[in-house]
């Protein structure tokens, strides 16, 4: 079954950066986009996911409205960020909030239970500007799963963590990939990339 | 002093004070946490000023009720310099400092040139310091600032959820399906009338005290997004009713007192921070 | 008999004594405020003559005064300055017996707030003032 395809994509903000793309993905897939500094691997990411529109082209994820989630780049705001873990995480369920203000028990609980999955549940009361690079992606991956358990874009998910963590954290997206999440990963580490993924994209010039 | 206070309590315009000061310090104090956390700080200040220009011109054109037409301008000028989100902060900054000196320039050489009242530097003193133009409010003043410091806290407590979640990040927010831009657009609007009625508080000049002292004050010491904002908002209106009170009791100017009653605040949660040993 | 006369003087007497000692108490008084409050208290009964027409206003200020060429006539008023030195506001008063003060004394006035037509215009003043 395909999760993602696309047709002569061209992606780019005013001029293409990636022409005539034909990628289909499908479910159970572990993609890693691979490719050296500006070859516009998290633009393609950002076009796939409907944040940038393409320039020409189409592209098609067959999933629901609650289906995707997306683990972005940190940035600097948030590192200085009063949020509690919890509150970053419950945010992953606003796609869901239509009219209403305040989210539901059942979203409460299943924030918990993302939580518990990548092992933070402790951490719930914590500051987030207080944990480490390794929590804090932790916190962002529980996040992403409660947008969406289908399919998730992760956008260089080991930047800045020590080889320790960022090994830690391949494996915890490999667990995801084995109870049939769809994960595409942009990532820098090639020796790491080869060893988890199914299928490895290379952008950059020929 | 308690016979002192309770005189000046009896007159209606005192009692008019206390209840818009206070309700204008909190909503100021709600926006702020949002205003701070995205960087945009000197907002309050630019927008001021955009204020004084709009009224400056509203003299000059003669009109009766110069709210509806300061409003309007202020809030154009805010969804402008706001709505691109966390780009404006790279590309804006240079776009608020033009457009706030330009406007407080040609609004007081437009009260020079084109004087619409007998004391020019008691009206620019007035609307740029706020010594007693919280003092001085008339009837439709008054109902239009409870009007809309209700709505603002209303929508800001229907909106809290998503306020956070695209204040925290906005990039994935609109990969949610959340508006984001709505949203920056929407924040926009509500910085625009909280400021335009801060200015009658604390003057065009001390606005910033009022907006971003509480939201700094309560980040020195809380950890959580809700913690922030309701600490906020409680230290906001705590400065603001000490500021008027004792402004009223010493006949000091009323903005400079809430502000210097803001920084004192500040002070204070600094210490406490560190004392806490919060990073 | 005699002493039934005397009881009744001596209680008229001391009605008349009472009620040339009380005084009048003013609905607003300002002169007991400070600059600030003074200033915006003259500031709302201007803007609002309607509400303290009758009312019995107390002010501290300084004396000053025009003469009008259209009228022939002297106008007093009494004039606040707000805390911060860069706002007046002044009230017209008519005294109700007795020498006007000079231009530039410190006075305090207790008159009747009034609205009151010369010619087209409506204009406010304290009316059957005294100095005090």
């Amino acid at each position: 079954m395909i999760a993602i395809e696309t047709h002569n994509l061209s992606a780019g903000y005013t001029t293409p950066i990636i022409s005539g793309l034909n990628l289909s993905v499908n479910a159970g897939d572990y993609l890693c986009i691979t490719g050296p500094n500006g070859s516009g691997k998290s633009t393609l990411m950002k076009t796939l996911l409907g944040l940038i529109p393409p320039l020409s082209g189409s592209v098609k994820i067959h999933a629901g409205a609650g289906d995707v989630g997306y683990v972005p780049q940190q940035n600097d705001l948030q590192k200085d960020f009063p949020a509690s873990v919890s509150e970053v995480v419950m945010s992953g369920f606003q796609g869901r909030l239509g009219l209403r203000p305040f989210y539901s028990q059942h979203e409460k609980e299943s924030a918990e239970s993302a939580m518990m999955r990548m092992n933070i549940a402790e951490l719930s009361r914590k500051s987030y500007r207080e944990l480490s690079g390794g929590q804090r992606q932790r916190v962002l991956i529980s996040r992403a799963l409660c947008a969406g358990r289908k399919i998730m874009f992760l956008d260089e998910p080991v930047a800045g963590l020590d080889s320790q963590s960022a090994k830690e954290m391949y494996r915890v997206i490999h667990e995801l990939n084995t109870e049939g999440m769809t994960v595409i990963m942009i990532s820098h580490d090639t020796e790491s990339s080869m060893k988890y993924a199914t299928r490895v994209l290379t952008l950059g010039r020929a | 002093m308690a016979e002192k206070l309770s005189m000046y309590l009896a007159f209606p315009f005192v009692q008019n004070t206390l209840i818009v000061g206070v309700l204008i310090a909190l909503c100021s104090s709600l926006l702020g946490v949002v205003l701070v956390l995205r960087r945009f700080s000197f907002i309050g200040d630019g927008l001021s000023h955009v204020a004084f220009g709009a009224m400056a011109a509203a003299a000059v054109i003669g009109f009766s009720d110069d709210m509806p037409f300061i409003l309007a301008v202020t809030i154009i000028c805010a969804v402008i310099l706001l709505k691109s989100g966390r780009n404006s902060a790279v590309k804006g900054d240079a776009a608020v400092a033009m457009l706030s000196v330009s406007s407080l320039a040609v609004g007081y050489l437009l009260m020079n040139v084109f004087p619409s009242s007998s004391n020019i530097s008691g009206d620019v003193c007035t609307t740029l310091f706020g010594s007693t133009s919280i003092l001085t409010l008339s009837e439709n003043d008054v109902r239009l600032c409870v009007i809309l410091s209700a709505v603002t806290v209303i929508l800001f407590v229907y909106f809290y959820n998503r306020i956070f979640a695209v204040t925290f990040d906005e990039e994935f927010s609109t990969a949610c399906g959340t508006n984001a831009k709505l949203c920056n657009v929407f924040t926009a609007v509500i910085t625009a009338v909280v400021i335009v009625l801060s200015m009658k508080l604390a003057g065009a000049l001390l606005i910033s005290a009022l907006v971003v002292f509480p939201a700094l004050s309560a980040m020195r010491v809380f950890r959580s997004f809700m913690a922030v904002t309701i600490s906020s908002a409680i230290i906001s209106v705590s400065c603001a009713l000490a500021g008027m009170l004792v402004s009223i009791l010493a006949g000091t100017p009323v903005g400079s007192t809430i502000a210097a009653a803001d920084m004192i605040m500040f002070a204070v949660f600094f210490v406490m921070g560190k004392i806490l040993g919060r990073r | 008999m005699m002493k039934k006369f005397m009881c009744a003087v001596i209680i008229v007497m001391m009605f008349a004594v009472t009620s040339a000692c009380a005084k009048i108490k003013p609905d607003v008084d300002l002169s007991k405020m400070n600059g600030v409050m003074a200033y915006s208290g003259l500031f709302n009964v201007m803007c609002n003559p309607p509400a303290y027409e009758g009312k019995i206003i107390k002010v501290k200020g300084f004396c000053d005064s025009t003469h009008d060429d259209d009228t022939g006539k002297d106008y007093y008023a009494v004039v606040l300055i707000d805390g911060s030195m860069c706002c007046m506001i002044g009230v017209d008063f008519v005294l109700k017996s007795g020498k006007y003060p000079k231009v530039g004394d410190m006075i305090t006035v207790m008159g009747k707030f009034e609205q009151y037509k010369d010619g087209e215009d409506t204009f406010c003043r304290l009316s059957d003032a005294e100095l005090m």
